[in-house]
């Protein structure tokens, strides 16, 4: 796999999972509020012959800089496109939140246009492309440096293909396990309330303590069977 | 076991993780939560797959013996297990060897699958030496970083042995008439006992047996300058013996890594031992440092004796010894390396200075040419040996030739007869010089060195000057015609 078709890859999961948070945000209560302040607002006259395109522009401008953040391909800008993502995603996490405390603080009621699974979607989406950005950028790293070690064109394109399938399929891998999470937790708890329920109230009391207790060991003795390793 | 490290990489999903999870339960938000755990996901995916293991390597060339500038080809088989990854393997070649064809570094992708890759190489052996190929190095890497790279090297050895190449001179057939280079022929034993070949006629000296009185030619003598006897001079028996020594002071560094002044001088020297060992003489080598005569003393003991320090008793200190003083260490010269193969006929002697000759390097020796010349008396004194001096004559450090010359003559040199002393200057400006300015300045400065030359000369030395880069070394021989 020749450079190009990494570069290829890292602009469409760029520009898909940008226009699929730009998508989502201007389909947010936040946003709603936003663009009622400015029709409100002293330019509001002026901006109402335009205003249809408004969103369009939006999206526009929002793919326009992931474009350019694209082109420079270095990892920084790969982080700024992860921030630009997430703070056009943020909105549409709001509205899905118990606690919306910009919500609280604006005043507004939630009244998203989006299902909670199209949101979790596009945040999956923007994880993914997080993660695939990382590691591409690095792959393209590793051709420069086997390239200047002395190893064959032909190896180094083999080495990517070897890289990129290697990170599809991780990457679907956790995209299918998170997703399956999202989707079978509302169950799982359903079922646990309805055993816990079963339990003597001073133990049903105490549950969260126990399962923080169970997640920090479980947590500890990963950390400890990772660190500790094995060849 | 291995203890494995938290790369940067795996921290940072780290911290991409923990900031979902917080940020969600702050805001009581189940999405959040969830996608905090798909870095967590993304990481237990790639610590549970693994990463690669060079389990093995297998090279299929041999040791081998070859010429300068010869190739040699190798195949390597590396066997790969574990998990999928980035897998690196370099055949360590050393820095004079350049790859002619193929490759002695591969980089591969391993995927879940056990893997076998081949790889080979010729390689282009540009300089003489004993290279002991050994290590494999490797290395693998996580495909998503997240352990640290492991670097490790896998044992398969073979042995390169690099031999100069000999400058042959079989050219020279009926080197008597045509050449002024004492060949064996003139490189007589004075001891010994006298064969029936006769070799001249010289003035009689005191010691001189009166049975070896040529009569006729003395009563011819006497006729025009009384007083005065011929005596014949008859071949003594024993082999004709030849010294080699070689500088191997810095300058003989000048030019490249590969192609410099030494590894022309070597050349030179396998050429003159082939020559006289296939013509049956004793060949003697000696290595020396040319620079060493710049702080070479009176000859010293290479062991400091012992001074017992009863006999010290009662002898007073005159002046007090400050602590400084009494605590320093001291001065010692630096241990004499003598590199010396002392005369010897055959096939045996030849591949010993060849062997020599494979580990020469800049000051091989710390001897200067004085000291080498010192270091063999043993084996000089009684013998009327051919030298060779294989050198690059400078002439700021002409001072080192002259002493080492005078000490030939301490040894060898008698009244009627001078010890046969053949200098080959090794030209090394002509090596180092690549454009066509410094070819000039080359020339320029090896025309500066004539004077130098003729006072070489003066002491009974043949100056052979040899350009490596514009003659052959038989030429540069053949030039030494009689009569020039």
């Amino acid at each position: 796999m020749r450079e190009n078709v990494i570069r290829s890859v890292e602009l469409g999961v760029a520009l898909a999972a940008c226009y699929m948070a730009a998508v989502t945000m201007v389909q947010t209560t936040l946003y709603e509020r936003i663009i009622n302040m400015i029709t409100d607002s002293f330019i509001g006259p002026l901006l109402e012959p335009y205003m249809p395109y408004f969103n369009l522009a939006v999206i526009v401008l929002a793919l326009t800089l992931c474009f350019m953040l694209w082109r420079k391909g270095d990892i920084e800008s790969f982080s700024k496109l992860f921030s630009l993502n997430m703070l056009m995603f943020f909105p549409a996490v709001l509205d899905f939140s118990t606690f919306n405390w910009v919500g609280l603080i604006l005043g507004m009621m939630p009244s998203p246009r989006v299902t909670d699974l199209w949101v979790f979607s596009v945040g999956l989406l923007l994880q993914v492309t997080y993660l695939m950005l990382r590691y591409t950028y690095r792959f393209r790293e590793d051709r420069v440096e086997l390239l200047n070690r002395g190893a064959l064109e032909e190896d180094i394109n083999q080495v990517s293909r070897g890289q990129m399938g290697y990170l599809t399929l991780i990457v679907s891998a956790t995209t299918a396990t998170t997703a399956a999470i999202y989707v079978v937790v509302p169950y799982l708890n359903e079922y646990l309330r309805q055993s816990l329920n079963s339990l003597p109230y001073f133990i049903r009391s105490k549950a969260p303590v126990f399962v923080g207790i169970i997640v920090i060991l479980g947590i500890a003795t990963s950390l400890i069977l990772y660190l500790r390793g094995s060849e | 076991m291995t203890a494995r490290t938290l790369t940067q990489d795996t921290l940072e999903l780290v911290v991409t993780a923990v900031t979902f999870l917080v940020l969600g339960m702050f805001l009581g938000n189940m999405i959040l939560i969830t996608l905090g755990l798909a870095p967590v996901i993304f990481l237990t995916t790639g610590v549970l797959i693994g990463q690669p293991r060079v389990t093995s390597v297998e090279r299929v060339g041999k040791d081998v013996k070859v010429n300068v500038n010869d190739k040699v080809r190798d195949r390597l088989t590396v066997t790969i297990e574990g998990g999928p990854g980035l897998v690196t393997v370099s055949d360590i070649l050393p820095g004079s060897f350049f790859l002619d064809e193929g490759t002695n570094f591969k980089a591969l992708w391993k995927g879940l699958a056990p893997k076998t890759v081949e790889f080979g190489y010729m390689a282009v052996c540009a300089k003489r030496g004993y290279f002991d190929l050994r290590e494999v190095a490797y290395e693998v890497r996580h495909p998503l970083v997240i352990s640290s790279n492991v670097l490790g090297t896998l044992n398969a050895r073979r042995a390169v042995v690099v031999q100069p190449q000999p400058l042959f001179v079989r050219k020279i057939k009926n080197h008597k008439s045509i050449s002024r280079i004492p060949m064996p022929m003139d490189a007589r034993f004075r001891f010994g006992i006298a064969t029936t070949d006769f070799r001249e006629i010289r003035d009689y000296t005191a010691g001189d047996h009166y049975r070896s009185i040529n009569w006729k030619a003395s009563a011819k003598l006497m006729s025009i300058r009384p007083g005065r006897f011929l005596v014949n001079e008859y071949e003594k028996e024993g082999k004709k013996q030849v010294w080699i020594f070689l500088d191997s002071a810095a300058h003989m560094a000048l030019g490249t890594a590969v192609n410099n002044t030494l590894e022309y001088a070597i050349r030179a020297v396998m050429g003159f031992t082939n020559f006289y060992i296939d013509r049956d003489c004793r060949v003697g080598f000696c290595v020396y440092d040319h620079d060493a005569y710049q702080w070479e003393g009176t000859f010293v003991r290479k062991e400091t004796p012992e001074i017992d320090e009863s006999v010290m008793e009662g002898i007073d200190q005159i002046e007090d010894i400050s602590e400084e003083e009494r605590t320093r260490e001291p001065t010692v010269r630096q241990k004499t390396r003598s590199r010396v193969l002392f005369p010897d006929v055959g096939k045996r002697q030849q591949y010993k200075i060849t062997r020599e000759l494979l580990h020469v390097d800049i000051r091989y020796s710390s001897e200067s040419l004085k000291e080498a010349v010192h270091s063999c008396r043993r084996y000089i004194v009684g013998t009327q040996p051919l030298f060779v001096i294989v050198t690059m004559v400078e002439p700021e450090k002409i001072k080192g030739i002259i002493d080492g010359v005078r000490q030939l003559h301490r040894y060898v040199g008698r009244a009627s007869t001078k010890p046969a002393i053949i200098i080959f200057n090794v030209q090394g400006y002509s090596i180092a010089a690549q454009s066509e300015e410094e070819k000039i300045a080359a020339g320029f400065l090896t025309y500066h060195n004539q004077p130098y030359y003729d006072a070489l000369r003066g002491m009974g030395c043949i100056v052979v000057n040899w350009d490596p880069v514009g003659e052959s070394f038989a030429h540069a021989l053949q030039r030494q015609r009689v009569g020039r």
